[in-house]
């Protein structure tokens, strides 16, 4: 015997009992109307039974109890009784009433109650489907709606367990999103698909039996898959495993399932397609980006570069008769032009070394001081008669940073104070313990920057916009290899308004164990 | 400058800043012979046994550091390195070698006439103390009595101090690496312990600049850093235009 016919002999072994009790119920209530109350007919309570039995179990189950009523009460109530002999023809009237009138009611009401049921079971698909849609409309990305997605399958159309597998055929396939994340799910084995497109009068699935171990009845439950398409292409599959009794999905079942089928398969190509736009626009965004900066450094390169070709050519022409003051003064712009290329250059060099991760620091403990004094001797001469306070605290741990870069940090945060302040501005660089850094600050009494540039300061390239709206003279690099220095050396930097009026900028350089040196008696 | 003209020998591959340079230093009075490649410099150097040699590091065939070798073999005289920049290596090793000072590509014409004067008048200035007291400015340093003063008074430096002070003055106009010095006052095993360098020099300047509260001792010795100090020259300050 099939499973599908213990399940149809047990409905049917349910109606077969629902039409005994009630028949014996009423059977009962007749007896007591009739034969002790003394009413002449009380073949009317049957159809009553008649009618709860077609509420219950609907018409084929009223029917069979109209003849059962029809049978019962001919057997046990009409003379002669015990027999289905009738003798009075007035109650071959009341039979024939009792079986018609029985049987309409009950085809009547359970026609009423399969209708009931039907727009019950609509009710329900369409709420299961809005909920499909809804759990994919919502969710910015299909992947995010499809455990909610398998989790609401799993509940509306009576499954165990529901899971998505992603890949170009069934058996290579990815599971994505699963119910169950606790059961394997089986890759393999006999399993039902689901024919598309299939007539009102043809099973909607099909069986297959691939070959491969049956691992999908390890646990004992049928699978119905789903090829989730864009299409053309299979995408993958939606499966379902529940309970064999359960049988094949119903109509209303197998509609929901293949409408999740339809929307994930539409929800993963959404999905890659806007993979694909993201892609592209990030793509685009930094050709905007190389695109912007290669036209600032074309831009700062060709500055120094048209002056320098316009002034040379100046003093190179024969037919310009040049005073010597205006020669020299010519000369002077070509250096100054030139070493503005330089800086340029060097810069450029150095953010190369930095992004490019060519930058190999050593670290070395050294005093704060030991990097100062160079670095404000070298600059010297670029920061002119701007009077340079150094406040250092008497005890002041070394930081372990590399010589080289630390300096050349310091030689740009001094650049930067001679190229945007004036000539004779306060210039204070301070140092104190902070944590586990020493915080080095160059701050002067400039004019400043907007609170709103501080955030961009040492970005590669960017410029303070001056008031007039044109940007400052300044390569846009100094402090953005200040950055990557600082922070090659496992530092941080910052940028404040300054006590003094202008800018400070913070370099935070990491403390440096106590160096070890050889012991030495003092002189 | 000096009563006699110097004579310089230019070393430079690049035929339009050999020229330059070479021209800029005739105006300035100097007698100049040039060179373009390592064997050329060779010759004019046995020729002409010039006063002061600028030698650019990368020439073809020998290159500048066999120069520098060959020329060290038979005379202290001075030399300037010309490096491109980021090529520390290079310079540590021809400043190791003999080579008094450095000079970063591209560099301007004011910052090498400041190089090529202290250079010059490192070369008239060593030797002239018969005691070999030596002195900078204010500071004196006296190794028969082991005694450093400032403007005639005493300042207590350790025994390692002593040594790296007087490493360092003994080489006033020069730069001096990190490996030579290290090796002077601590030994050749310690040579890479760099960081001895940064708090003995840090502690000197303390102590100096305790004794000098004019400053003017303060930018006596120059960290150059990654490769060693650069020591002010013994004529007064100044000397950069």
């Amino acid at each position: 015997m099939t499973l599908r016919g213990a399940i149809a002999w047990r409905a049917l072994g349910t109606n077969v009992a629902t039409v005994v009790v009630s028949l014996g119920v009423t059977t009962a209530a007749v007896y007591v109307v009739q034969d002790r109350a003394g009413v002449s007919d009380a073949s009317t309570l049957y159809l009553l039974a008649v009618a709860v039995v077609a509420y219950l179990r609907g018409s084929w189950a009223a029917i069979g109890a109209a003849i059962g009523a029809f049978l019962t009460y001919n057997f046990l109530f009409l003379p002669p009784r015990f027999t289905f002999v009738v003798s009075d023809p007035q109650h071959i009237l009341t039979l024939i009433l009792l079986l018609m009138v029985g049987g309409g009611i009950g085809w009547l009401t359970g026609l009423q109650r399969d209708q009931a049921q039907r727009s019950s079971r609509q009710e329900h698909e369409a709420r299961a489907l809005f909920g499909v849609s809804r759990a994919i409309a919502s969710a910015k990305r299909m992947s995010d709606a499809m455990p909610i997605l398998v989790a609401a399958l799993t509940a509306d159309a009576r499954m165990t367990r529901v899971w998505i597998g992603l890949g170009s055929t069934w058996a290579q396939e990815q599971v994505v999103a699963t119910s169950d994340p606790v059961a394997v799910p089986p890759a393999s084995g006999p399993h039902s698909v689901r024919r598309p497109g299939a007539d009102a009068g043809q099973p909607a699935w099909v069986r297959l039996s691939p070959p491969g171990p049956p691992s999908g009845h390890r646990d004992n439950l049928s699978l119905f898959r789903l090829e989730l398409t864009d299409g053309e292409t299979t995408l993958g599959s939606l499966w379902a495993a529940r309970d064999p009794r359960l049988g094949s999905p119903t109509a209303e079942e197998t509609r929901l399932l293949a409408a999740a089928a339809d929307q994930i398969g539409q929800g993963i190509v959404r999905d890659r397609l806007s993979e694909q736009a993201t892609e592209v626009e990030v793509a685009r965004r930094s050709e905007d980006l190389k695109a912007a900066l290669l036209d600032s450094v074309s831009h700062d390169l060709r500055t120094p570069l048209s002056t320098i070709r316009a002034t040379a050519g100046s003093l190179a022409d024969p037919n310009l008769d040049l005073p010597r003051d205006e020669q020299r003064a010519m000369a002077r712009e070509i250096d100054a032009e030139a070493d503005r290329l330089s800086l340029l250059v060097s810069g450029l060099l150095d953010m190369t070394r930095i992004e490019g991760g060519a930058l190999h620091p050593t670290r070395e403990p050294i005093p704060v001081s030991e990097i100062l004094q160079p670095a404000l001797h070298r600059a010297r001469t670029s920061l002119g008669i701007r009077q340079v306070e150094v406040d250092l605290p008497d005890v002041l741990p070394p930081v372990a940073v590399d010589p080289v870069l630390a300096n050349q940090v310091i030689d740009n945060l001094l650049e930067n104070v001679a190229r945007h302040t004036a000539a004779d501005v306060r210039v204070q660089i301070s140092a104190v313990p902070d944590g586990e850094a020493v915080r080095v600050r160059v701050e002067d009494a400039g004019p400043g920057v907007p609170d709103d540039a501080l955030g961009h300061l040492f970005e590669k390239f960017y410029r303070v916009p001056s008031r007039r709206g044109t940007a400052r003279p300044g390569t846009g690099l100094g402090l953005a290899v200040v950055k990557g220095m600082v922070e090659a050396m496992g530092g941080s930097v910052g940028a404040s308004p300054s006590h003094l009026g202008g800018l400070a900028i913070d370099v935070w350089l990491p403390i440096a164990a106590e160096p070890e040196l050889p012991a030495e008696a003092p002189a | 400058m000096t009563e006699r003209r110097a004579n310089i020998l230019l070393v430079e591959d690049d035929d339009r800043t050999r020229r330059a340079v070479a021209a800029n230093l005739e105006g300035h009075g100097y007698g100049v012979r040039a060179a373009a490649d390592g064997e050329e410099a060779l010759v004019l150097w046995e020729l002409r046994r010039p006063d002061l040699i600028l030698l650019d590091l990368g020439l073809p065939g020998i290159d500048g550091i066999g120069v520098l070798r060959r020329v060290r073999r038979d005379a202290t005289t001075p030399v300037i390195v010309l490096s491109a920049r980021g090529e520390e290596r290079d310079k540590v090793e021809a400043l190791d070698d003999g080579a008094d000072d450095y000079l970063a590509k591209p560099f301007g014409m004011a910052e090498l006439h400041a190089r090529v004067r202290a250079a010059l008048r490192r070369t008239l200035v060593t030797g002239i103390d018969p005691d070999g007291v030596l002195e900078i400015g204010s500071l004196r340093l006296d190794p028969e009595r082991r005694l450093v003063t400032v403007a005639g008074s005493d300042v207590h430096l350790t025994p390692r101090e002593y040594e790296l002070l007087k490493v360092l003055l003994a080489n006033a106009g020069r730069v001096v690496t990190r490996g030579r010095l290290l090796r002077a006052v601590w030994g050749t095993a310690y040579a890479g312990e760099g960081h001895y360098l940064h708090v003995y020099m840090g502690q000197i300047r303390r102590k100096l600049a305790a004794a000098d509260p004019n400053g003017n001792l303060s930018d006596l010795f120059i960290a150059e850093p990654g490769v060693g100090y650069r020591v002010r020259g013994g004529e007064p300050k100044a000397e950069d235009s």
